[in-house]
């Protein structure tokens, strides 16, 4: 184990943040306490990222429907009023994308067993079947949403679903 | 009609021409399961959201029962509790929660949304003053977040305060309250301050009924102990003293006094004072002295207040003595009543009468000079075994020894620094020699400053010819007249005047002489003279 910390970038933070307060998950002066002086370029320790997600989790008895909603709400964020249109054309480009050099890695900085994998492992267009193996410390419903949301953010695919495995290694998408 | 046409147009086709292929069907089916799963993703999103609510709501619920629970505590504690309980806001007006006991205390229902100022003080013109002060205070209380708690506490200006308030029958009525004063905090500045009241009326009055009890129990002590050291027959001849005394005070009072009367009646009250003071009655020589300084004021005309408020006192001071005179006529009674069965009280002649006396003179004068801080002692030769002057001639002696420890003994320093021995030295003697009584009082002090006692009696306008041409004899007249004190201020002790008047007038009622002799820093020696055969016209 390194003694490197994980860290986490602005953007991905502010992302969050964002969706958050879209969506009512918190809102007034919690979100401001929450979300203030977070610098989009600047890079922060994983524990306040982990602070940020307990916030939500420990508000619901079932958080994993609401994280797998941030994690729509941070891509539809992304593609419609960041940099996601210049960058996938479809559907399936944001398979390639996230589990690129450009996606998940770019904003994580830490060592290799700390950072984890997020990678394409199979993807079958004809089928619409697709394998991602995720051994990332976030939470996989988000990460399930980040799937999802990007996905489906271009608006050529009909139907997306993404299903954790029991293992909670490995996620499966099927797009039409 | 192909799909995407199909999608968005308002109805079905007519007459069932769909013009779709297998891949638009394909198509329409992923849209219709797609939309499904947003539907069902919603569906999860909205149901955990939903259970969120209500547990939020739960909770909320929850919480109100648990303030409505403390509310109902603290309003219970505030209906309960027997102290007044309020909080101001930074202007100084009354929030809305107080306890109930405020309205008792203050007999009125309007509390909440007054000034503080207004309530604790509702008249505004009569108590301008108070109502600044305690306004300075509490600006001080939510400015000054640094001020010392100790300062803060010594500054309370409502501390034992007694307070006029008109109750629900419109009758004024006092209180008198300790008030505290807590700063509740929000940060570093003061949001509020929490205002105890505690009724101490009760307490007050209580303290005042102990003291009572306790200054009478004193002055039933300070009785006994001067029928003992007076001995019951001088004891009755000081209540008949007293009691002309008030008499005198009486008349004074219902006629305006010439001045030769009021110089009578200084010289009656300031023996009895001497007296009462021999004899630790000290209750009476207090309230003798209060009258002696408002005769004084009545006299000099030196006082801003009206010469009616000046009798009024007098006339307290006269209820005062005559209730001075119950008590100790009451503890004389009990004392007779008790001594007769004492064989020892019953066989006491004059002579050991009189030796009691003089025993008794070694207290005073131990106690004068103790207040004086002057080492002094006193040594008392007696040889006439049957004085039958003795009540008359006490009084004097008590002056004489009183102004020889007062004015005559220096203090210890002035007296090292004439090469004199720090230890005071006073002799009374009381002899019979042919045809006189001799009572002699001598003491090596400073001695009688005729510099002085000319300059006092210039100013007094005493000397109606030539300074230098006045002699020492006419000095010593002019000091033995009533009301000359060369003392510039006037003590417990002497300082009055009327100490050798006294001597003179008793001398002149035995037809007795007053010698006197004395030396700067060498000492005096007072000699009065009574002849032992009074004539038949002597003093009544």
């Amino acid at each position: 184990m390194s003694d490197e910390i994980l860290e986490v970038h602005g953007s991905l933070i502010q992302g969050y943040a964002q969706a958050c307060i879209n969506l009512n998950i918190i809102a007034g002066k919690v979100a401001i306490d929450t979300f203030s002086g977070i610098n989009m370029n600047d890079w922060y320790p994983l524990s306040k990222w982990t602070e940020l997600e307990r916030i939500v989790i420990s508000s619901y008895k079932n958080s994993g429907p609401i994280m797998q909603r941030v994690g729509i709400e941070m891509m539809r964020g992304w593609y419609n009023y960041g940099p996601g249109k210049g960058l996938i054309k479809a559907g399936v480009d944001f398979l390639h994308f996230q589990t690129g050099s450009k996606g998940y890695v770019s904003v994580v900085k830490g060592s290799k067993e700390q950072v984890g994998k997020f990678e394409l492992k199979l993807i079958v267009k004809e089928d619409g079947k697709a394998i991602v193996e995720s051994t990332t410390p976030f939470n996989k419903n988000m990460e399930q949403g980040v799937l999802i949301g990007g996905m489906l953010a271009p608006g050529d695919l009909d139907y997306v679903d993404a299903r954790i495995s029991e293992d909670n290694t490995h996620i499966e998408i099927e797009f039409h | 009609m192909g799909l995407n046409e199909l999608l968005t147009s308002q109805k079905p086709p007519e007459n069932g021409k769909w013009d779709l292929k297998n891949q638009d069907l394909t198509k329409f089916f992923w849209k219709y399961k797609g939309l499904l799963k947003e539907a069902e993703r919603n569906n999860a999103f909205w149901m955990s959201t939903n259970d969120n609510m209500k547990s939020a709501y739960e909770k909320l619920d929850y919480q109100e029962r648990e303030l409505l629970k403390a509310y109902n505590l603290n309003r219970k504690f505030l209906d309960n509790i027997k102290e007044g309980l309020l909080l101001i806001d930074s202007n100084f007006m009354i929030l809305e929660q107080y306890s109930d006991f405020l309205e008792e205390l203050f007999k009125t229902k309007r509390v909440a949304g007054l000034s503080i100022l207004d309530f604790i003080y509702p008249d505004k013109q009569g108590s301008q003053e108070d109502r600044k002060v305690l306004s300075k205070y509490l600006n001080l209380l939510f400015k000054n977040t640094s001020a010392d708690q100790e300062m803060l506490s010594e500054m309370n200006p409502l501390v034992e305060k007694e307070l006029s308030l008109v109750n629900l029958d419109y009758q004024v009525e006092t209180i008198i309250v300790n008030v505290d004063f807590i700063r509740i905090m929000a940060g570093s500045s003061v949001d509020n301050i929490m205002v105890i009241f505690q009724d101490i009326t009760h307490i007050v009055k209580m303290q005042k009924e102990l003291q009572y009890e306790k200054d009478k129990h004193e002055e039933e002590l300070e009785s006994i102990s001067a029928i003992i050291k007076a001995g019951p027959q001088s004891f009755q001849g000081f209540i008949n003293d007293l009691i002309d005394v008030i008499g005198q005070l009486q008349s004074f009072l219902d006629n305006d006094p010439k001045k030769n009367s009021l110089d009578v009646l200084f010289r009656n009250i300031h023996s009895l004072k001497g007296t009462s003071r021999y004899m630790n009655l000290n209750y009476i020589a207090n309230q003798s002295h209060k009258i002696e300084d408002l005769l004084v004021k009545y006299k000099k005309k030196t006082t801003v207040i009206t010469e009616y408020e000046l009798k009024e006192e007098i006339k307290k001071g006269i209820q005062n003595l005559n209730a001075a005179v119950q008590n100790i006529t009451k503890m004389q009674e009990i004392f007779i009543n008790f001594s007769r069965s004492s064989a020892e009280l019953k066989d006491l002649n004059q002579e050991s009468l009189a030796n009691h006396f003089l025993i008794s003179l070694q207290d005073m004068v131990a106690d004068i000079s103790n207040t004086m801080n002057k080492e002094i002692k006193l040594q008392i030769d007696n040889t006439i075994h049957d004085f039958p002057y003795l009540e008359e001639v006490k009084s004097p002696i008590i002056h004489l020894l009183r102004n020889a420890v007062d004015h005559g003994i220096e203090d210890k320093f002035e007296r090292l620094s004439h090469n004199k021995k720090a230890q005071g030295h006073i002799k009374l003697g009381l002899h019979q020699k042919e045809n006189n009584y001799i009572i002699e009082i001598y003491d090596d002090g400073r001695g009688i400053d005729f510099e002085k006692v000319k300059q006092k009696a210039i100013d007094k306008k005493l000397i109606v010819k030539k300074p230098e041409d006045v002699s020492k004899l006419e000095l010593l007249n002019i000091m033995l007249l009533p009301d000359f004190s060369t003392k510039e201020v006037v003590s417990d002790i002497s300082g009055r005047g009327y100490g050798l008047d006294i001597v003179k007038d008793t001398l002149t009622k035995l037809r007795g002489k007053i010698a006197v002799a004395t030396e700067m820093n060498k000492g005096t020696r007072f000699t009065l003279m009574i002849p032992v055969k009074q004539t038949e016209e002597k003093y009544v």
